[in-house]
């Protein structure tokens, strides 16, 4: 074994994952999601029950829940990563620039880039990973007069990249499956809300018990969520982006400011600010 | 070795960019060339020598400020192309690196994998020790249990011991381990039989019975140990693979497009160039046939004669021009 033991030395140049699975908070938050969804499906449950029996009760119940896995597998999570984002197809040279950046950081963070699929995201000045293996990038930032330098852009893909190492979004297709019946709730109140005379009221009463149920799951995701992207961004600079990182996020401080927004907007915003991130970076440099 | 990014490539838009800049910069000084020309013969009447080397000195002027512009990216191209070659050897070393690494996994693959099946076999040797106990010793369900689990936990503990001394490797260890665990949980199983007033063939049931189960629960700790190992070296094995592939990747393609891309960007230049000193010659042989055209018929054929000499000047500015342009192409890597 100590022969293994000496053979185990992680060459020169290949990072270690900053994290192998989704985090606590991940987890719970998909729990939530589940509790929500079951409590929302109740009458539909019951009805079930009433009309087949316990038994049927909970095989439905249970294939509802074990459906949610599926959303793990690759294809279909990419398909709901485009159908919620909307990336789109690179042109030609967006796919060159995208192509050769990703190559690079790939290089640098030890992982096969055939693995992953690169598109063109909706927005401006950002990047993100989506479904199980998509990184993407706005357009602005890949060619025209605002496109960044190039290894500006690879950093941007480091930190994307490390949400997938990390496996962050493993669990966002299930808990996006078992938040559905939420999501109808939504669209419901929506269409309340436009019948003369009354929908308004309806809608109010639907409003309350919704946004009780929708803050704590937001506030868990958000609050987990901020640990992460400051571990991607170690897991960047230990790819040795830090420098051009820290450079992205001076820029974006810098086109972004603005007002506050209070506690309750920095605990529901999924990113931490710009500042704290420099902050980590350069104290993970220290 | 350091292959984490020193480089501070400009991105291919950025080299773009500063095409289009040229090309409009270029664009620009003709234009100002042109419109010299044309607010000269407006506003002056005489058509003489010294008006012709004035047009040829500003035309010889816009070909140098054309060149200087376009030098600036032609260094730009120069470097990149230089930053190319040098990723290139890095990458070769990592590639080398990398696949020292592979081998070395691969040489120290250990099939010990089964740690399900193992710890089914910890499972039901725990319980068949625990029911032989009951059955031998006479004692109750719960104590046989215990005295079970402890004797697999016993055995267990020695081969975290081992492990944790980094002795597993020696050839001797794991016998004498092995040993020593059978015979302790036997005398021990023994005792407890003396203590219990239990002799002859049950007394040796319990000590055979402890025995076994201490070397179950050692052999599958000591299969777990190696098997987490073996996970470890397949998760390395992975990264170095995967690093691999991504080094070939960008030496077998990204590398080659960039070069390419390079070289189509310096023909482009060179053609830019060329055009514009082109167009600027055009210009002053055109202004100077309007000009000799305007002049008087005795002073044409000296007027003639002169810009015939000043065009010989534009273009030996421009074959040195072209020289250089070629001369400040690097050999493709």
């Amino acid at each position: 074994m100590s022969m293994v033991s000496s053979v185990l030395r992680r060459p020169d140049g290949l990072p270690a994952p900053r994290a192998l699975r989704p985090s606590l908070g991940d987890f719970l938050a998909l729990l939530w999601a589940a509790l929500v969804g079951s409590v929302i499906l109740a009458p539909v449950l019951v009805g079930v029950w009433y009309f087949m029996g316990g038994v049927a009760l909970a095989v439905v119940w249970a294939a509802w829940l074990v459906l949610a896995s599926v959303f793990v597998a690759r294809g279909l999570a990419n398909a709901l990563g485009r159908s919620i984002q909307g990336w789109r197809e690179p042109t030609a040279e967006e796919r060159a620039i995208l192509h050769a950046a990703c190559v690079r950081v790939c290089v640098a963070a030890g992982v096969d880039p055939e693995r992953y699929t690169l598109r063109v995201a909706r927005g401006t000045r950002n990047a993100h990973s989506s479904g199980r293996s998509v990184l993407a990038a706005t357009a602005d930032v890949i060619t025209g007069p605002t496109a960044v330098g190039g290894v500006e852009l690879e950093a941007m893909l480091a930190h994307e990249l490390a949400h997938h190492r990390h496996g962050d979004l493993i669990l966002a297709g299930p808990t996006w499956w078992l938040l559905l019946p939420l999501a109808f709730v939504d669209t419901l109140s929506r269409a309340l809300a436009a019948v003369p005379l009354i929908g308004s009221r309806l809608a109010l009463a639907l409003w309350f018990p919704f946004r009780a149920v929708v803050f704590p799951f937001r506030t868990l995701s958000c609050l987990s969520g901020r640990p992460r992207e400051l571990l991607a961004d170690r897991f960047a600079a230990d790819c040795g982006y830090a420098r051009p990182l820290e450079h992205f996020f001076t820029d974006s401080a810098d086109s972004a400011r603005g007002g506050s927004g209070g506690l309750v907007a920095w605990m529901l915003d999924t990113h931490p600010g710009a500042t704290d991130r420099i902050t980590a970076l350069r104290n993970a440099d220290a | 070795m350091n292959t984490q990014p020193t480089h501070q490539f400009a991105s291919q838009s950025a080299m773009r960019r500063a095409f289009d800049a040229l090309q409009e910069e270029l664009e620009t000084v003709l234009r100002h060339v042109r419109s010299y020309l044309v607010s000269e013969e407006a506003t002056v009447a005489a058509a003489d020598t010294s008006r012709l080397d004035a047009y040829a000195s500003r035309v010889l002027r816009a070909m140098a400020e054309g060149d200087e512009r376009a030098s600036l990216v032609r260094k730009e191209i120069d470097s990149r192309r230089s930053e190319v070659a040098e990723r290139s050897t890095t990458l070769g070393e990592r590639v080398a690196a990398l696949s020292a690494s592979k081998t070395q996994l691969e040489d120290v693959g250990d099939s010990r994998v089964l740690w399900p099946a193992q710890a089914l076999g910890v499972l039901g040797a725990v319980a068949a020790a625990a029911g032989a106990i009951y059955l031998v010793l006479g004692i109750g369900v719960a104590e046989s249990v215990v005295l079970a689990v402890s004797g697999a936990v016993f055995g267990a503990a020695a081969a975290y011991a081992l492990y944790s001394l980094q002795l597993s490797a020696a050839a001797w260890a794991q016998p004498a381990t092995l040993a020593v665990v059978c015979s302790a949980s036997a005398v021990l199983a023994w005792a407890v039989a003396q203590l219990a007033d239990i002799d002859g063939v049950q007394s040796l049931v319990a000590v055979v019975f402890s025995a076994l189960n201490s070397s179950v629960g050692y052999a599958s700790l000591a299969g777990v140990l190696a098997t987490q190992l073996e996970q470890n070296r397949r998760r390395l094995l992975s990264q170095v693979t995967n690093g691999l592939a991504a080094a070939h990747s960008e030496l077998e393609r990204v590398l080659p497009e960039e070069r390419a891309w390079l070289e189509e960007a310096s023909a482009a230049l060179v053609e830019m160039e060329q055009s514009h000193h082109l167009q600027a010659r055009h210009h002053f042989a055109t202004s100077a046939s309007d000009v000799i055209g305007r002049a008087e018929a005795s002073t044409q054929p000296s007027l003639e004669a002169h810009r015939d000499v000043l065009l010989v000047e534009i273009d030996r500015a421009l074959d040195a021009h072209l020289g250089k342009a070629i001369r400040g192409e690097p050999s493709p890597a």
